[in-house]
């Protein structure tokens, strides 16, 4: 097509485009001037391009984008003035080894307005992170292998810092350079919570990149994003990167109780980079970074009334803090050391009106302050030949994390849950409670540490290539827990028993309630994680038209085993039913312990190299053989809070495929699908056995696409339009174990339609463009159904500029 | 908690130190106790119970003592033992005392509790001595105990004769174990429930004529919490072949806290209580609020009993 007919093309879809936006916008909590008043500068911006776009010329995507999508250019990073350590660990490039991964470069995840590791959800096959309660919420599930509560089954570094706390991974980053996921057990290389992968985040060094930049974005819902950045090289070995971020979002779902939007946020944050070679064979790099965080978060809905409605506060508010010092040395004889130390401190504080009813049941306060040291050295070297490298390391930490977690029993909680359970059983002799309100204290202290030693060999043998690790962990944890109740009732005496009971009923006695459960339970556990893998290379074909490798792999990884917290009000609250004469129903040490989960993955696959590298693709076939699961149950009947449990066993196969085509030099085709099939196959939670059904909130299918097109605007000057549309899309996804609830397939619809000068860019762009209404997460509690939907759509643009 | 049999399951031992040191004597602890490593030659123990007099006559009363302590000493060596009583008060006597001469005995081990069996001791005031001294077995005991908590002694079962009376030793703060078995009809047939969790405690007035009765972790279907469950002041008949308890329309109580709280709800519409004649076992059958009709039949402790091929 000639280029005044693709102008013809733009001007008519961003007509269309927009004036349908306007159309289909939900009631939002801006009011309709705000409304109009970005999608006024959205057009504005879509006019100036148009305008400043006079004609067109084909222009390769690879001018302009030196990542191509999800696979990795040959970037050793090892080589380049920065270490990373994940590099130092799996390889400089992953598609020459026994695993699948994917990375997402900075300018794909720029396309497709990802600030965070929840926006690659979908992008990476078999890699699902839904959005929903809060940042403190990061459940990633993997190959249908995933964790809702305390332990993550995958592990994430940022910037060489291992971040070990699961309610720290949803931070919003800027400048992001690649976001790297690697799937299958990583625990040989990565230890602990590394079960089904392990996800690396580097945001750009000054090495990369020198000078400012700078970002702003808007969009529907008050949502605002500033960025800064400053890079400088001071010498050639010694550069230092100063980058801030502010987010704000105003929120889309109404808690009708108030009147409020619940989803509102205020966050933000610095990260420092320093860098200094002090000789050519050391290396030196710190990075620490700080972010803020105060959100409402929890936009659940009630299923029976179709309404988002609580009336106490909720709110979630975190402070992080880090510090990763990396060192790097060439020793003498293709030896190399290198050490990293991090230090990691998260405060938070999360309230929740955790009935979720316009009702006053009970609240929960849970304040956390935990910190972290890591030390963790390791040693390369490689054979004279060259033909055999290998690994060896050791890892230490220590971990110390105090929380308080009090929950409050209001009016109605005391009422529903206490007195009228009481009273029913015995209305000849009632009670009434001394308070309406009543508290039950938890405090709890947990200290834990570990240490762990591994080793990695690689063998190269013509085509072939031959991996195997082993490592061997070490944890011990232990908790102190200190809950209590202190209050009363008054037991009267009613000769109807008649309920409500009548005025001026006789007082029988009256019961003072003095609960403590307190103690320590300490446990341990070691582990071995072992991996070994083969790589054959493909034989060339018609010189490179064909190119690539096939791979098998065995290994194993795990997650850690813990105490769950969060049962302790549940316990208290048993004991306080043994106290009015019901016997205890739980044990201290069965309900809050949880063993380690050990996966067992074996996997096949295939990384091609075709068409001269026009066309890449990815593939695998995995099965799953997962023991001692850990599993998230809401407790029967009507209690707080959830319980893991360790399930008896599940398996879960299935297969990953992204391609990444090039049939033009300005068009970009990427396509990713995966299939997970992952079933209980040894479950019985005492009241059902759920042997055959499907794991719960993992979906059965990913799908992504993207196409991304380029026209230049200028023959003499590097301008350009891009236009990019996706479709990410996720299900079935069961919500229970039984299986009787589920999210359908749903797709989102997404675009960017960018105008790019050397300098400069500015960017519009949508997501979920149909407005697909859909669920990303369902509970029960109390005998309540809840469900949280997901975005209806976004509107926005972004600006962008650097000098 | 994982158990090896359903006995381990339910019950807990309380163990005696001075049982197992005579066990480990001989060489038969079942390591549920530490012992030393030089058998001790003689060992000595007592045991404070209470005396069950039976008479001769057929027409006489049923007397009891309480308190009464018996002492023992054990020749490991030559595996035979004394058994030694002051101030037995037999009735129409000023109380007897005695010491037998050397008795056989056997230890067992079994399950997860031991005993020791003895048998034809006599001294010249008695005859006739046969029993078993064992560790009592309950199910581990709830934290609001409403009575005095139990002891943990050895539990003596022993019979004798002396002076025109039958003499039976017994506990009287017994707890018993065993299954219920609970049958009721709440609109859709018959359905039962069993557990082996209750625990019955008979708890006597000092004079025997009343009893109270504590049934623990009382649960008459599935879906139903465990409770404790109070019956105060239970008229009590003594009788030649052991105690009975019958009565009807009783209200239990129930403990909040440390307040014992009537349950009119929950009336024991009859009940009635039947030991054995040794008083080591009871049979309980129950009508609760006029639907739940429940069973038991527990011991308060264990004896070996061989088998002879």
């Amino acid at each position: 097509m000639c280029g005044a007919g693709w102008l013809e093309v733009w001007r008519f879809c961003s007509n269309f485009a927009f004036q349908n936006a306007v159309a289909v916008l939900p009631t939002a909590a801006l009011s309709d001037a705000d409304e109009v008043t970005l999608l006024n500068k959205i057009y504005l911006i879509a006019a100036a391009m148009v305008a400043a776009s006079p004609a067109y010329s084909a222009i390769s995507i690879a001018e302009h984008d030196t990542s191509l999508g999800v696979y990795a250019d040959s970037v050793d990073y090892v080589m380049l003035d920065e270490v990373d350590v994940v590099a130092v660990k799996s390889g400089r490039n992953f598609r020459a080894l026994p695993l699948t991964g994917s990375i997402v470069s900075g300018t794909r995840a720029e396309k497709l307005i990802v600030n965070d590791v929840k926006g690659i959800s979908g992008v990476v096959p078999n890699f699902y992170i839904p959005d929903y309660g809060s940042r403190i919420t990061s459940s990633i599930y993997v190959r249908g292998i995933g964790a809702r509560m305390d332990q993550p089954a995958v592990g994430l570094t940022v910037d060489n810092v291992g971040i070990l706390n699961k309610d720290a991974y949803d931070i919003d980053l800027a400048d992001i350079s690649s976001m790297e996921m690697l799937k299958g057990p990583q625990s040989s290389m990565f230890g602990r919570n590394t079960m089904t992968g392990m996800i690396s985040v580097r945001t750009l060094t000054p090495w990369e990149f020198q000078g400012w930049r700078g970002s702003v974005s808007e969009g529907l819902h008050s949502l605002f994003r500033f960025s800064l950045g400053w890079y400088k090289k001071f010498t050639p070995t010694a550069a230092m990167s100063v980058a801030g971020n502010f987010f704000r979002y105003g929120g889309e779902f109404i808690n009708e109780c108030n009147g409020k939007t619940t989803d509102k946020e205020v966050s933000g944050g610095v990260r420092i980079k320093n860098y200094w070679n002090p000789s050519a064979k050391v290396r030196l790099s710190n990075v620490a970074y700080a972010s803020f965080l105060r959100q409402g978060g929890y936009a659940y809905e009630s299923v029976a009334t179709g309404k988002i409605a609580y009336n106490d506060t909720c709110f979630y508010r975190r402070f992080i803090f880090t510090d990763g010092l990396t060192a790097d040395i060439r020793l003498p004889g293709s030896l190399s050391l290198t050490s990293v130390t991090t230090v990691q401190y998260l405060d938070d504080r999360m309230t929740l009106d955790q009935d979720f009813l316009p009702e006053s049941y009970f609240t929960l306060s849970q304040k956390k302050e935990e910190t972290t040291l890591t030390e963790e050295l390791m040693l390369r070297g490689r054979a004279a030949e060259g033909n055999y490298h290998w690994l060896v390391g050791a890892y230490g930490f220590y971990n110390r994390l105090g929380m308080q977690a009090p929950v409050v029993f209001k009016d109605q909680g005391i009422s529903e849950l206490i007195e009228h359970y009481r009273n029913a059983a015995n209305p000849y002799y009632p009670i009434a409670w001394d308070s309406r309100e009543m508290t039950l204290g938890s405090d709890f202290k947990l200290p834990s540490g570990g240490f762990a030693l591994y080793h990695e060999s690689r063998y190269d043998l013509g085509r072939w290539h031959f991996m195997a690790a082993l490592r061997y962990d070490y944890e011990r944890i232990s908790m102190s827990y200190d809950s209590r109740c202190e209050s009363g009732y008054t037991i009267y005496q009613n000769p109807s028993g008649q309920l409500p009971m009548p005025e001026g009923v006789a007082v029988y006695n009256h019961v003072p309630v003095d609960l403590k459960v307190a103690g320590r339970l300490v446990n341990h556990y070691s582990m071995f994680s072992p991996k070994i893998g083969a790589t054959w290379d493909l034989p060339e074909v018609g010189g490179g038209l064909l190119t690539g490798n096939v791979y098998a792999s065995i290994s194993k990884g795990f997650k850690a085993g813990g105490f769950n917290t969060q049962m302790f009000s549940d316990v208290l609250q048993q004991k306080l039913m043994e106290f009015m004469g019901l016997s205890a129903q739980y044990d201290i040490a069965d309900i809050v312990s949880y063993k380690p989960e050990k996966i067992w993955n074996y996997e096949v696959g295939s990384h091609l190299d075709l068409l001269n590298g026009n066309l890449t693709a990815d593939v695998s076939l995995f099965y799953i053989d997962c023991r001692d699961q850990q599993l998230t149950v809401f407790p029967p009947g009507q209690t707080t809070g959830r319980m893991m449990t360790n399930a008896g066993r599940t398996r879960s196969f299935g297969g990953e495929l992204t391609v990444n085509y090039n049939p033009l030099p300005q068009l970009d085709l990427l396509a990713s699908y995966g299939y997970t099939n992952a079933r209980f196959v040894d479950f019985n939670d005492g009241l059902e056995d759920y042997r055959g059904k499907r794991l719960p909130y993992a979906p059965a299918n990913t799908l992504f696409a993207q196409a991304t097109y380029i026209q230049s605007c200028s023959t003499r000057l590097p301008y350009y339009l891009e236009f990019s549309v996706n479709f990410n899309g996720a299900g079935n996804i069961y919500w229970n174990e039984s299986n009787t609830l589920r999210q359908n397939f749903y797709g989102l619809l997404g675009t960017s339609i960018a105008y790019r000068a050397p300098r400069w860019s500015v960017e519009v762009w949508g997501k979920n463009l149909t407005q697909t209404k859909y669920c990303t997460f369902y509970f029960k509690s109390m005998g309540n159904e809840f469900l949280q939907r997901g975005q209806k759509m976004m509107l926005g643009f972004t600006v962008r500029a650097k000098f | 908690m994982s158990a090896d049999s359903d006995f381990e399951l339910y019950y807990k031992v309380m163990n005696n130190k001075a049982l197992l040191t005579v066990l480990s004597a001989c060489g038969l602890l079942f390591g549920l106790a530490s012992c030393s490593n030089e058998p001790e030659s003689k060992t000595t123990m007592s045991s404070r119970v209470s005396n069950y007099f039976v008479p001769d006559d057929l027409n006489g009363e049923i007397s009891v003592q309480h308190n009464c302590t018996y002492a023992m000493m054990f020749d490991n060596i030559k595996g035979e033992m004394t058994m030694s009583a002051t101030s037995v008060e037999v009735p129409g006597t000023n109380g007897i005392s005695f010491t037998t001469s050397p008795m056989r005995f056997t230890p067992y081990t079994f399950e997860n509790n031991q005993s020791i069996d003895f048998y034809n001791g006599e001294a010249s005031e008695v005859e006739d001595i046969n029993g078993y001294l064992t560790n009592m077995v309950f199910y581990l005991s709830p934290a609001y105990d409403p009575f005095t908590n139990i002891t943990p002694n050895p539990m003596l079962v022993m019979s004798y004769k002396t002076d025109g009376y039958e003499v039976r030793t017994f506990s009287p703060n017994a707890y018993f174990s065993g299954e219920t078995k609970t049958s009721y009809d709440m609109g859709a047939g018959e359905q039962t429930y069993t557990t082996k969790d209750a625990m019955y405690r008979v708890n006597f007035a000092q004079d025997m004529t009343t009893a109270n009765v504590v049934i623990y972790n009382a649960k008459f279907v599935e879906s139903m919490k465990a409770i404790n469950v109070i019956l105060r002041d239970l008229p009590v008949t003594l009788t030649r072949d052991g105690y009975r308890i019958s009565v009807s329309d009783v209200v239990p109580e129930l403990m909040d806290g440390s307040v014992a709280t009537p349950y009119p709800s929950r009336t024991f519409t009859s009940l009635e209580i039947k030991s054995s004649s040794d008083l080591t076992k009871i049979d309980c059958d129950y009508v609760v609020a006029d639907v739940f009709k429940g069973q038991f039949s527990g011991f308060s402790c264990d004896r070996f009993v061989p088998i002879y091929n």
